[in-house]
């Protein structure tokens, strides 16, 4: 099965939980993070997190259950040309 | 006041009338205000069955349901039925204590971990860290569980934070939920396929009830001359006697139902999520047939169905957007048909009690607008099957969890919310036993629910499947160990009888629903009576299985 390597960048509000609900979500829904980085942006107050993850499925499955969090205010995956197929 | 006052006065506010709950430790400040409070609340005889009486409330009202509970324990005892609420879309608000925030995470008497344990059966969840937070964090739950897809939130409030002296002003209004939007760029596809289609099906879920969209679904069905079919958690939705509805679809649905299903060019799926107790074998459920999926959850568009046209959000809109005379009378006639054709047979040989005659004698003289709810297995189905429901409301049942234990305390909810109407909770002898400590909750208020225990002294759907599926090995499905259900039902002073002959069902039905209180009627069935018609697993709609 081709594994798809998917790159996406979250802004959220820097909720206790915000990180713990993602990866919640990631892992559920069937996907493995192979990368993930979080910063605190000095401007709004908010949390900038860029994760990678790897799955066999459409990653807007994904992208539409993420959004569900309430503490995530925008996602959006990097362009498809940015990413890395994995067999 | 304290902060515990802040969170009643505010629940207050939130039209929050009753609660239902256990005390401990952690939320005895919580309660020592419920003392003084108006807010009436129901002491449940586990937090499970506090959990679940909320939902009841919930679905039964079309408000939110609130609970109680303390930490730990307590707290954990309330996660069956958060996930119940979670499957099936209720607005729910549980409000946990937690130990003082100077011993959170020391691993103090009663601490667990609700917020992360909480993650995956809520929609939102909220450690208060300062009281200062409460009034956002009560009105953020509230918007949050009816907005949107529904769903429950979970407050956890540390013990120190309840007893704290707090001068909140609370003179802004709560936040209202805000309305969903409605879907315009899809339309003009969607009407196409509509116009196009020679066998279209319509397929309602649950979320034309949680949308407040049964009216405008009731139209639709009139204007287009398109025949029905209803989920689990869609029944009620068209009346029974409507001559476009066609039954249940999935698993046990009916034969009709079902064929036309199969047999569709176009379905169109209105607030449903393509379950797999409805599909069958997903690669070859409606194979013939394009897709439009009306939802409001857009999460749940492509999950596992593909479809041709999405319109996402307020159905009670976009059912009046596409709603339209159609030309498919004699698609109509064809199911007409179907539905003559397959009808529910309730002859059966001997004289013992066949659980489907009983359940329609049920809902044949129950009054009108009256709610019945079940727990889960082979009663679950046969009521589902052969039980007439007003509206959705009037239906309530653990769908996506199929939470056994569910029957008897959502029963209670429902009756507190619903005082005047007649509540009927229809269990199985196992799924009774799993929350039959709330038999205490019902004698406490003299709750007049009641209660239809179909006993057939087994696990009855598992046994069915050990026998078509697993060479009649019956394991652990033999309960003919129960207690004396009638003695049991007595200790509680709730007024119980036993039948199990036919002859007898008609006048212990009328009784039943004559008498003023709580009420238990035991039903012995047939051990080996099995839900026809049955769909095995993996395998399509179609090849249902009738009879052995």
């Amino acid at each position: 099965m081709m594994q798809l390597v998917q790159q996406i960048q979250i802004q959220a509000k820097d909720s206790p939980v915000v990180l713990e609900r993602i990866l919640q979500v990631i892992r559920y829904r069937g996907y493995k993070v192979c990368h993930l980085n979080m910063n605190k942006s000095p401007k709004n107050k908010g949390l900038t997190i860029e994760v990678s993850v790897e799955s066999d499925k459409m990653v807007e499955n994904l992208i539409h259950q993420l959004g569900k969090i309430v503490d995530i205010e925008q996602i959006k995956v990097k362009d498809q040309a940015e990413q890395k197929i994995t067999a | 006041m304290t902060g515990a006052e802040l969170v009643l006065n505010l629940l207050q506010r939130h039209g929050v009338s009753e609660v239902f709950g256990y005390p401990g430790g952690a939320i005895m400040p919580l309660y020592d205000a419920i003392y003084d409070s108006p807010i009436k609340h129901y002491l449940c005889r586990h937090e499970q069955g506090a959990a679940f009486a909320a939902v009841g409330f919930a679905r039964a009202s079309r408000k939110v349901g609130v609970c109680l509970a303390t930490s730990g324990p307590g707290a954990t005892n309330l996660i069956t039925g958060l996930a119940d609420a979670m499957s099936d879309s209720v607005p729910v608000v549980a409000i946990t204590g937690q130990v003082a925030r100077g011993s959170l995470g020391s691993d103090a008497f009663q601490e667990v971990d609700i917020i992360g344990l909480s993650f995956a059966v809520t929609k939102h969840c909220i450690q208060i860290s300062e009281a200062s937070e409460i009034p956002q964090a009560i009105n953020d739950a509230f918007v949050i569980a009816q907005s949107g897809r529904m769903g429950p939130v979970l407050i956890d409030i540390p013990k120190d934070i309840q007893i704290e002296q707090t001068d909140i002003d609370l003179v802004s209004s709560p936040e209202k939920a805000p309305l969903n939007p409605v879907a315009c760029s899809q339309v003009t596809e969607a009407k196409k396929l509509l116009v196009e289609a020679k066998k279209p099906i319509l397929y309602v879920g649950g979320g034309v009830g949680m949308a407040g969209a049964v009216d405008e679904l009731r139209a639709f069905v009139a204007n287009t001359n398109i025949p029905c079919v209803e989920t689990l958690k869609g029944l009620g939705t068209v009346p029974a006697e409507d001559e476009h509805y066609l039954g249940m679809l999935g698993m046990h649905g009916t034969k009709a139902a079902n064929l036309a299903v199969q047999q569709c060019d176009l379905l169109i799926a209105v607030g449903a999520r393509f379950d797999d107790r409805v599909t069958g074998k997903l690669a070859e459920f409606a194979v013939n047939a394009k897709v439009i999926h009306m939802d409001i959850d857009k999460a749940e568009v492509n999950k596992r169905r593909q479809v041709d046209v999405a319109l996402l959000g307020n159905l009670k809109a976009n059912l009046n957007v596409l709603s339209m005379p159609l030309d498919v009378d004699l698609w109509q006639q064809h199911c007409r048909f179907m539905r003559s054709d397959y009808a529910w047979q309730y002859n059966h040989p001997g004289d013992n009690i066949f659980a489907p005659a009983l359940l329609k004698t049920i809902s044949d003289s129950m009054p009108a607008d009256s709610v019945v709810t079940t727990d889960v297995g082979q009663h679950q189905m046969w009521a589902a099957q052969h039980m007439a429901f007003d509206r959705p409301e009037n239906f309530l049942s653990s769908g996506g969890q199929g939470a056994m234990g569910f029957g008897l305390p959502s029963a209670i909810g429902a009756q507190v919310s619903r005082p005047n109407d007649t509540v009927i909770a229809v269990s199985g002898d196992g799924s009774f036993m799993m929350n039959v400590q709330e038999l205490g909750t019902l004698k406490r208020y003299n709750i007049p629910v009641k209660i239809v225990l179909v006993d057939n002294a087994r696990l009855g759907m598992v046994r069915q499947w050990q026998q078509l599926f697993f060479q009649e090995r019956y394991s652990e499905t033999d309960l003919s160990d129960n207690p004396d259900f009638v003695m049991l039902a007595k200790a509680f002073d709730i007024k119980a009888v036993t039948i199990s002959k036919k002859e007898q069902v008609q006048s212990a039905v009328e009784e039943m629903l004559a008498h003023e209180g709580p009420y238990l009627l035991h039903v012995q069935i047939d051990a080996l009576d099995n839900v026809w018609p049955l769909v095995p697993p993996e395998t399509a709609n179609e090849a249902m299985l009738e009879s052995t």
